[in-house]
C-alpha cells in the first residue's frame, strides 16, 4: 500500500480513539514499534513458563520422593506464584508497547510515549509547522524487516519528533511530507480566497 | 510465625491485585480500540483469577508449621 493509498483509506481507523481527538479530524495511520522490538520482550515471558514447566517435570519425575501431599502443595504454590509474576510482566510489556504509539490524523501528529507505568509523555504536532522528515535504518535486521527511525524537524516548541523503530519508515516520511503538502496547499487556497 | 508468613502474603496478593488494577486502568483510559481493551482486560482478569485462585489454594493446603519446623514437611 502506498502512502497515497493510506491516506485516502481513512475507514480502517473508524473504531479508534484518542483522548482530544477533534469532531472533524480524521486518524490516517496508527504507528507502533515494529512487532520484533516486542517479540523480544515476549521471549523472556515465554522462557520464564518454559522454566516452570520445566521444573514441574524435572521435580515429578526425578524427584518422587518428595512429593507428599505437602511436597505437591509447595510445588503448586510456588509455580503459580511465579506464574502470577510472570503474568503481570507480560502485561506490563505489552502496555509499554501498545502505548508507544504515534497517530497520525489528517491536522497533525500525537507522539504518545509510555514510560514504564506511571509516566506518559503527549506532545503533538502540526503538519504545517513540519521542517524536514528524514529516515533513518540502521543494522542487519532493521534493514531485512524494514524498520527504523523517522526524524521529524519541526519549529515549534519540541524541535524534533522521533518515530522510533517503525515498520517502513520511508512510506511514512512519505505520507507525512504529502500531507505537509496537502496542509499548505489548504491554507495557501484559504488565504487567497480570503 | 504462621502469622508473619499470611500477612506477607496478603502483601503480595495485594500488590498483585493493585498490578492488575493498574494495568486494567491504562487499558481502559487510554484505549484506542474499544473491542481489543475489552478483550485485554478480559483475558487480564480471566488469567489473574486462575491464577491467584489456585495460588491461594495451595497456600491455605500447606502445613507451614510442618514447613519450618520439620524440615519443610517433605520427608
Amino acid at each position: 500500500m502506498t502512502a497515497k493509498d493510506i491516506i485516502k483509506n481513512r475507514r480502517k481507523y473508524r473504531n479508534y480513539d484518542f483522548k482530544d481527538k477533534k469532531k472533524n479530524e480524521d486518524i490516517i495511520m496508527i504507528i507502533r514499534r515494529h512487532w520484533l522490538t516486542f517479540i523480544f520482550q515476549f521471549i523472556l515471558i515465554v522462557v520464564g513458563f518454559v522454566f516452570i514447566f520445566v521444573m514441574h517435570f524435572v521435580i515429578t519425575e526425578f524427584m518422587p520422593e518428595i512429593l507428599t501431599e505437602q511436597g505437591q502443595s509447595i510445588l503448586f504454590f510456588v509455580e503459580t506464584f511465579l506464574a502470577m509474576i510472570l503474568w503481570l510482566i507480560a502485561f506490563i510489556f505489552w502496555i509499554d508497547y501498545y502505548f508507544d504509539v504515534w497517530i497520525i490524523t489528517d491536522h497533525r501528529i500525537v507522539d504518545i510515549e509510555q514510560l514504564g507505568l506511571f509516566k506518559r509523555n503527549v506532545s503533538e504536532l502540526e503538519h504545517s509547522k513540519i521542517q524536514d522528515v528524514t529516515t533513518e535504518i540502521h543494522g542487519i535486521l532493521p534493514t531485512l524487516l524494514k524498520y527504523g527511525f523517522v526524524y521529524v524537524q519541526t519549529a515549534g516548541k519540541k524541535t524534533r519528533f522521533i518515530f522510533k523503530e517503525v515498520p517502513r519508515p520511508m512510506m511514512i516520511r512519505k505520507m507525512i511530507l504529502q500531507l505537509q503538502q496537502k496542509m499548505i496547499n489548504k491554507k495557501s487556497g484559504n488565504q487567497k480566497s480570503e | 510465625m504462621l502469622g508473619a508468613i499470611t500477612l506477607l502474603y496478603l502483601l503480595f496478593v495485594l500488590t498483585f491485585v493493585g498490578g492488575i488494577f493498574v494495568i486494567i486502568y491504562h487499558l481502559l483510559a487510554f484505549r484506542l480500540n474499544k473491542s481489543l481493551a475489552i478483550f485485554m482486560v478480559s483475558l487480564l482478569v480471566i488469567g489473574a483469577v486462575f491464577l491467584l485462585g489456585i495460588n491461594i489454594l495451595y497456600f491455605a493446603k500447606i502445613n507451614w508449621q510442618d514447613f519450618f519446623l520439620n524440615n519443610n514437611g517433605l520427608l
